[in-house]
């Protein structure tokens, strides 16, 4: 049970709560080691450009994007699922995870030479399985990175309408802004007309971040992942790959409250054992989705015996890649599920943000174990792999790169939470005017009001 | 504008109790017309005793017709109370207290029913023990753990032992408010059994308040497997347009979208035939609709990639099964009927608020959603089994007959009488838990507004 | 009256229309020296947990599952690899102790064990079957009970802390009522 005095959003937060950026320490080593990390991935990814067009090459490079696309850019669903379920816990973290949608930008830049060195869809007269059926409109070059871009927009689009009302200050400074300025800041006066369509745009902005979310995550893990390993198909894997990146994203989050919490004490003092407890909960029940996803893949393989699917699943499971495979059924599934089921491991932000990271760690090698095995296999235009391939190791540029990625990741996020206040301001006083605690009888009872 | 459920406890345990304690006369008329139904579905079981299979419209190489398809459909129903109970619960919303015990009970009835269609479908129902259970063993017979048609009993067994649990343990105070509250010297001993005693001590309700959470925890991974182990009898094999991965969370999303269309028209009927418009509420309908909108989009993704999947690999086999399902004819009609009653009417008028709150309209569109929803098991079953393949040397067309169409109407009566026998007997409404409801609410003001408030245990 | 008799305890209920009134008996038998797992509430709904100022009810309810779904598993383990030992005969090219194929049998089983535990474990915790409390139909009706365990030589210090609260009656063991303690010689 929760006490009152673990609960993140206390008392504490009474009128008038100003919301504020965080002020970073620019000489401290954190901010400098993440720094060098951001440039070690920018001076990695103009190294790797040298090999454009080497499929191979852009293996681990693409392993990396997805790891990103499947925890950065999944982290902002996290803050719509916590608004339709009007859940208190997410209060002070919307405005912590809406800022992931900056970083996540980097996608973009990430997925141009990777899909630049995919290899047309027929070649020589023979087709390789891919999901745009023949579809010469640009496939998939074109199509994913307009997808893509149509997402990340999206998000930038959501993470700002929910910042406008906090960034735009009074009514007087908006309206002496230049005029594109003014519509920038959506001419924001707090009048209630201007309440209502914020609510209304950011409840479809965020419906539709989340179907470009899942139709991205489909056709860029078919067109990076399926598609190139013969004899691979999967119906269940766009969903496995949905599945997993709310996992990843829910590590993320925990990772990143915990941090806050820890360094950010404007951040971390409405930060408390009430979201661990939530989102605990959220990991423990992906975790066992893992499973499920996992498990209604590979028993079909398993059972129905196809040599073409037996040979695939070889690959990036049971033989070639197992030692990723492994690493990633423990990290996403093992650890996290007989720690998670007990609940003073679950309701601890600190060890929730241990077992995260262990989430986190398996996530990336599973996103290894099928990336890379279908971004190295050689021929992708057979019905089925002859003999199995042998695994594909990373030189040290792929390591780099990879750390750099993370790096650029970082450095993004810690420059937009300069940059824009953060807990969120109006959602936090609005949910503190809904939430009172008091006594009933002997008990001591919070009341929570549920606006229509 | 919301609106919370607001009796007083002497109202609430009359009117909650009142269907149980009354006899009134469509009662007797409907179970007559139900039972009447009922005994037309025995005899065409029997006639299909004495003359077997030939009853049914099978023709080579379609042997899996109306019995598997509506098996699967009844577990697909059946999952309506497991997902708005236990979910609902665990996200501890308000709104579920006068829902959940209904969709329970459909649960059991539907999955009870569904039951009975492998034991229709084996054509020879005596025999079924000898491929279920080890009942030879001094000869060494025992069943094959490895095949799916183990499986699915072991989990439906579960999953129908694990409900008919959760449904009793929920019961208890019900049973001891029926026990307080009856006259009858019979009924009170029977209720006082049932009931073990329960006082209602604090302890019993804190322990009652932890295994509604613990079971509800529990029985979720079990709903899920249920309707996976259902569709893994289809994808486990090679037959095209079945062996797909994405059947699993497939069937189960289509049987949650199904079965939570089904408990709001029951809900939706109750609140007019046992009198309960004081507890089913426009709120509780909008809400469930709400849910549905979720629900069945996912549903469609996830038809989508079965979809998909099935083109994406060009294998002749499934292109053409595909190809007849969706452009060849009876199927091509039956595909549209599906996927505009299934998605597009339903979820195209639940986007409008009035729509949602509007009872009527709400009980077509749950019930065109079931309608779609049949349809679909029905395109899944049969056109991967008409294809010829090499050895396919007799070839006829796979027509239901009139037994089959009796046998779902028999069996559509058995779940609707379940259901209001089990509401004659016991409150179809969780009496204890809406009274709790009425506790725990507040309201919050806000400068003049008032919010409606619930309070939370700090 | 004997030691032995007044030795033995002796469950009195007062019956109250108000929560608060019930509240109020509580602290009065807490100020008379009844603590710890002598009171009880007894209601027909459910009230937050220490509304009435009582004990928190201490439980291994949680404790159940876990043992039941180890039975559940040992059990779906031994009964499908015997069977498969039993009768080897090969199906569709897989191995006589084929574990994926088994799995999905295991778990039911496992799942099967936890419910079935933890239902017990209800029971238990919840101290039923339980046929020797007093209890008052009344209290279905929405009046709160407040049960109070007490050593026969403690009955009228219990009796006056339950009337002075505003008990609407005071019933015994057997389900008779109490005459009040004013009247009591």
């Amino acid at each position: 049970m929760i006490k009152p005095e673990a609960v993140g959003l206390s008392l504490t937060l009474r009128p008038p709560y100003r919301p504020s950026t965080i002020a970073i320490n620019r000489k401290s080593a954190v901010v400098v080691g993440v720094g060098l990390l951001a440039a070690l991935g920018v001076v990695m990814y103009v190294v790797k450009l040298f090999s454009w067009g080497d499929r191979a090459e852009w293996a681990y490079p693409a392993a990396i994007t997805l790891f990103v696309l499947s925890s950065v850019s999944a982290a902002p669903l996290v803050a719509f699922a916590s608004r339709m379920a009007r859940g208190y816990w997410g209060l002070p973290a919307r405005r912590v995870v809406e800022l992931f949608a900056l970083p996540s930008m980097l996608l973009f830049a990430l997925l141009i030479p990777i899909l630049g060195s995919l290899p047309p869809f027929e070649q020589d007269g023979v087709t390789r399985a891919n999901l745009w059926f023949g579809w010469g409109g640009g496939a998939p070059f074109l199509t994913d990175q307009l997808a893509v871009s149509v997402m990340l927009l999206a998000g930038g689009a959501l993470m700002w309408f929910a910042a406008v009302p906090d960034l735009a200050g009074p009514p007087s400074r908006v309206r002496a802004m230049p005029a594109w300025k003014r519509l920038l800041f959506l001419n924001w006066t707090g009048t209630k007309r201007q309440w209502i369509v914020l609510r209304t745009s950011m409840r479809w902005i965020s419906a539709f971040y989340l179907m470009m979310y899942v139709f991205v995550t489909m056709i860029l893990t078919t067109d990076l992942g399926q598609s190139l390993l013969p004899g691979w198909r999967s119906g269940i894997f766009p969903a496995y790959h949905v599945i997993t990146s709310f996992q990843g994203a829910i590590a993320l989050i925990v990772i990143t409250l915990f941090l806050l919490r820890r360094y950010a004490p404007s951040v971390g003092q409405f930060i408390g054992d009430e979201q661990a407890a939530s989102l605990g909960k959220f990991l423990l029940a992906l975790t066992l989705f893992w499973f499920y996803f996992f498990w209604s893949d590979f028993l079909l393989v398993w059972y129905a015996r196809l040599p073409s699917e037996v040979a695939a699943v070889q690959t990036n499971v049971a033989v070639t890649y197992i030692v990723p495979f492994l690493i990633a059924m423990f990290g996403q599934f093992l650890i996290p599920f007989v720690t998670l089921i007990f609940n003073p491991i679950r309701r601890k932000l600190a060890r929730l943000t241990a077992v995260s990271v262990v989430v986190l760690i398996g996530l990336l090698f599973d996103r290894i174990r099928l990336f890379v095995a279908s971004m190295s296999s050689e021929n992708p235009f057979s019905h089925g792999l002859a003999e199995l391939p042998e695994p594909y190791y990373p030189n040290a540029i792929d390591i780099l790169f990879m750390i750099g990625v993370v790096g650029m990741v970082a450095a993004i996020y810690l420059w937009v939470l300069t940059r824009i206040p953060t807990p969120g301001g109006w959602e936090m006083r609005e949910g503190a005017m809904y939430r009172r605690e008091q006594k009933y009888m002997h008990a001591e009872v919070l009341v929570l009001g549920k606006p229509d | 504008m919301q609106e919370p459920v607001t009796v007083d406890r002497e109202t609430a345990n009359r009117e909650l109790l009142d269907f149980v304690f009354a006899w009134p006369k469509w009662f007797f008329a409907t179970t007559g017309l139900l039972g009447a139904v009922i005994t037309l579905g025995l005899i065409i079981f029997l006639l299909l005793m004495i003359f077997g299979l030939q009853l049914f419209g099978y023709a080579h190489p379609v042997y899996w017709g109306f019995p598997v398809v509506n098996f699967v459909f009844w577990i697909g129903v059946s999952h309506a109370g497991i997902m708005v109970s236990a979910i609902l619960r665990l996200a501890q919303a308000e709104w579920r207290r006068p829902v959940t015990r209904a969709a329970e009970v459909l649960t059991i009835f539907s999955l009870m029913t569904a039951m009975t269609f492998p034991i229709i479908h084996s054509g020879r129902p005596w025999r079924t023990l000898y491929w279920e259970f080890p009942y030879d063993w001094m000869r060494g017979i025992w069943p094959n753990p490895r095949s799916p048609l183990v499986w699915d009993p072991a989990a439906i067994f579960t999953y129908l032992t694990s409900t008919v649990m959760f449904v009793y343990i929920a019961l208890l105070p019900d049973l001891a408010l029926a026990r307080d509250r009856v006259k009858n010297p019979i009924g009170k001993a029977v209720y006082g059994v049932l009931s073990l005693g329960f006082r209602g001590t604090t302890r019993q309700w804190r322990i009652q308040a932890i295994a509604g959470i613990l079971l509800s925890a529990l029985i979720l991974p079990i709903f899920v497997s249920v309707h996976s182990i259902v569709s893994w009898d289809f994808a486990v094999t090679i037959i095209p347009g079945w062996h797909n991965t994405v059947f699993a969370p497939y069937f189960v999303i289509g049987a949650v979208h199904s079965g939570v269309s089904a408990v709001v028209t029951v809900m939706i009927v109750m609140r007019y035939a046992f009198g309960l418009k004081n507890f089913i509420t426009k709120d509780h309908i909008d809400s469930l609709a709400r849910l549905l909108i979720i629900v069945a989009t996912v549903w469609l993704f996830f038809f989508m990639l079965d979809f998909m999947f099935g083109l994406y690999g060009t294998e002749p086999a499934e292109v053409d099964t595909w190809q007849r399902r969706l452009m060849e004819p009876p199927w091509t009609a039956i595909a549209i009927i599906f996927i505009i009653t299934g998605y597009i009417i339903p979820v195209g008028l639940w986007l409008f608020r009035r729509v949602r709150r509007n009872f009527f309209l709400m009980f077509v569109t749950t019930v065109l959603v079931n309608i779609g929803m049949w349809l679909e098991r029905y395109m899944i079953v049969i056109p991967g089994l008409e294809r010829k393949s090499n050895l396919t040397f007799q070839y006829g067309d796979y027509l239901p007959s009139a037994a089959e169409f009796g046998i779902i109407a028999a069996q559509l009566a058995l779940v609707i009488a379940g259901f209001l026998v089990f509401s004659k007997l016991l409150p179809i409404m969780p009496a204890a838990d809406i009274k709790e409801g009425q506790i725990l609410r507040d309201e919050i003001k806000v400068g003049r507004a008032r919010v409606p408030a619930t309070m939370r245990e700090a | 009256m004997s030691a032995r008799d007044s030795d033995r305890k002796r469950e009195l209920l007062g019956l109250y229309n108000e929560p608060d009134d019930a509240a109020d008996a509580v602290s009065r038998l807490r100020g008379v020296g009844f603590g710890g797992n002598d009171i009880e509430i007894i209601s027909a709904t459910p009230y937050p947990e220490g509304a009435f100022g009582e004990q928190h009810a201490k439980h291994r309810l949680f404790a159940f599952p876990f043992a039941g779904a180890a039975c559940g598993l040992a059990v779906a383990i031994a009964w499908h690899i015997g069977a498969q030992i039993a009768l080897p005969i090969v199906t569709g090219g897989k191995p006589i102790v084929a574990v994926p194929a088994i799995i999905q049998v295991l778990y039911e089983g496992t799942m099967l064990g936890a419910v079935l535990f933890t239902v017990l474990g209800v029971l238990f915790e919840s101290r039923l079957p339980d046929g020797i409390g007093v209890y008052d139909d009344r209290i279905a009706d929405g009046l709160i009970g407040v049960s109070v365990m007490a050593r026969e030589r403690r009955i009228p210090d219990a009796q006056i802390a339950l009337e002075e609260a505003g008990a609407v009656d005071v019933l015994s063991k057997d389900g008779s009522l109490m005459r009040p303690a004013a009247a009591s010689p």
